[in-house]
């Protein structure tokens, strides 16, 4: 089924040059795939149209074969799991673990079930020392892995991650690599923003390429 | 030969009951000479880079053991304005330093505040901004910016600067090859310039070009030394 799909998606910021034109294409449910793309040309930007934050100028966006526009925020987070690209902009609970547990306090877990679940991944993203740490005192690369731990809590059907690699050492690169292939596995689908190319060919089945307004297909 | 950074015994913590950020850092960097830092992520890098450019302890409070010197003078002494005439820091998420609604402006701040001629303000921003390839956007506000190019307007920023000192916290992550290439270019001429540079990265060959690597690891040094040597 088609989870996804963009049909000659046009957007300009208010008084600004148009960023891309006619832009088309179509995600499948458990599909990975890597949008790369010069500096400055649009590949946030489209991140947020495809997830309904920011609304396109010309065209359609299509979730579930249904308007993006007929959904709710919520009932598209209920769905897809963002990361923005600058990890502090979702950050604002006080301590990690609650950060982690918001999301299924939320959706009527218990808070003991929510937290055991935070304390879980935590854990697991080797964060389990920063539990009651405030998070913007964390560092990036730590407040990268406890958004990507809180996107994880909700179990979406498909996850926009906008360059989830900044800020992560080596080690913890490989981490998050094989979480995203684990996640492949059990058909939850991604779409990785990102310049880091060596990333994107080991966790992607393909690339959408955006340059000059317009996109491009490479098989990885 | 007076050190241009030297860090005797440092040792840091955000919250006084808090976890310890740094321990016990003692290194010294001479005139010219470009530090690469390397280390897992929450190893205590960018909370150095902060303290290098004296935002700890002079806006950021915690408990700060030992001594940080710029050019033999304690950073607790220092005024702010006193080292920001030395240092500039490229922070590694650049929306926290753009503030201005031109990138026009931000270029020109700097020089603006360090009360250099009006002309040599417009040299300074049309060199670096030629520099950069910014040229087209300087008329845009920085918040209409990617975030690679926030970063590269950071980084135009604080050439314009011109201070003896940079320190670059991952400034890379967020750009394509091309830019990356060109920041990285920029670097190895200030080098030959004389400056004295301080870069974190996260990608160890960028650091091949440092003259020592210190590596962190839980806040503390793990090793220091020549590039190939250490890591």
């Amino acid at each position: 089924m088609t989870f996804l799909a963009l049909e000659r998606v046009g957007f300009a910021y208010r008084g600004k040059n148009r960023l891309f034109n006619a832009v088309s294409f179509a995600v499948r449910t458990g599909d990975t795939i890597a949008l790369m793309g010069p500096n400055g040309s649009g590949k946030t930007t489209l991140g947020k149209i495809m997830v309904g934050i920011l609304p396109v100028t010309e065209g359609t966006v299509r979730l579930e074969e249904k308007a993006i526009g007929d959904f709710r925020l919520s009932e598209i987070g209920r769905r897809i799991g963002y990361v923005f690209q600058s990890p502090a902009k979702q950050l604002f609970c006080g301590t990690a673990t609650e950060e982690v547990s918001f999301g299924l306090i939320y959706r009527g877990w218990t808070v003991a079930a929510a937290t055991e679940r935070a304390r879980e991944l935590l854990d697991f993203f080797e964060l389990g020392h920063c539990a009651q740490e405030f998070p913007l005192n964390l560092s990036r690369g730590e407040q990268q892995r406890l958004v990507i731990a809180a996107a994880l809590a909700l179990e979406p059907k498909f996850l926009v991650l906008d360059e989830p690699t900044t800020g992560l050492d080596d080690a913890r690169k490989r981490q998050l690599a094989e979480t995203l292939l684990r996640l492949k596995a059990s058909e939850v689908g991604y779409i990785l923003i990102s310049h880091d190319a060596d990333f994107c060919r080991e966790c992607t089945e393909r690339t959408l390429f955006l340059q000059e307004g317009g996109v491009r297909w490479r098989e990885n | 030969m007076i050190p241009v950074i030297e860090m005797r015994q440092v040792s840091f913590h955000y919250q006084a009951d808090g976890r310890r950020i740094l321990t016990d850092l003692t290194f010294s960097l001479a005139p010219g000479e470009m530090l690469g830092i390397y280390g897992p992520s929450g190893s205590g890098k960018s909370t150095l880079c902060l303290m290098l450019c004296g935002i700890i302890p002079h806006s950021i409070t915690g408990v700060m053991d030992g001594e940080v010197r710029l050019f033999g003078e304690s950073t607790r002494e220092l005024s702010p304005a006193q080292i920001a005439r030395r240092v500039g820091i490229v922070f590694q998420n650049p929306e926290t330093q753009l503030f201005l609604p031109r990138l026009r402006s931000e270029l020109a701040f700097a020089p603006e505040n360090l009360c250099r001629p009006r002309p040599e303000i417009r040299q300074r921003v049309a060199e670096v901004s030629e520099l950069l390839q910014l040229d087209g956007l300087l008329a845009a506000s920085p918040n209409e910016l990617s975030g690679g190019q926030q970063q590269i307007a950071v980084i135009a920023s604080v050439l314009s600067q011109d201070p003896a000192v940079f320190v670059l916290d991952e400034v890379t992550a967020m750009l394509d090859e091309a830019n990356a290439s060109n920041i990285l270019a920029i670097i190895d001429l200030l080098r030959r310039q004389g400056k004295t540079i301080v870069m974190v990265d996260h990608h160890l060959p960028n650091l091949s070009r440092a003259d020592k690597l210190l590596v962190l690891a839980d806040g503390r040094i793990k090793s220091f030394g020549r590039p190939g040597q250490t890591d």
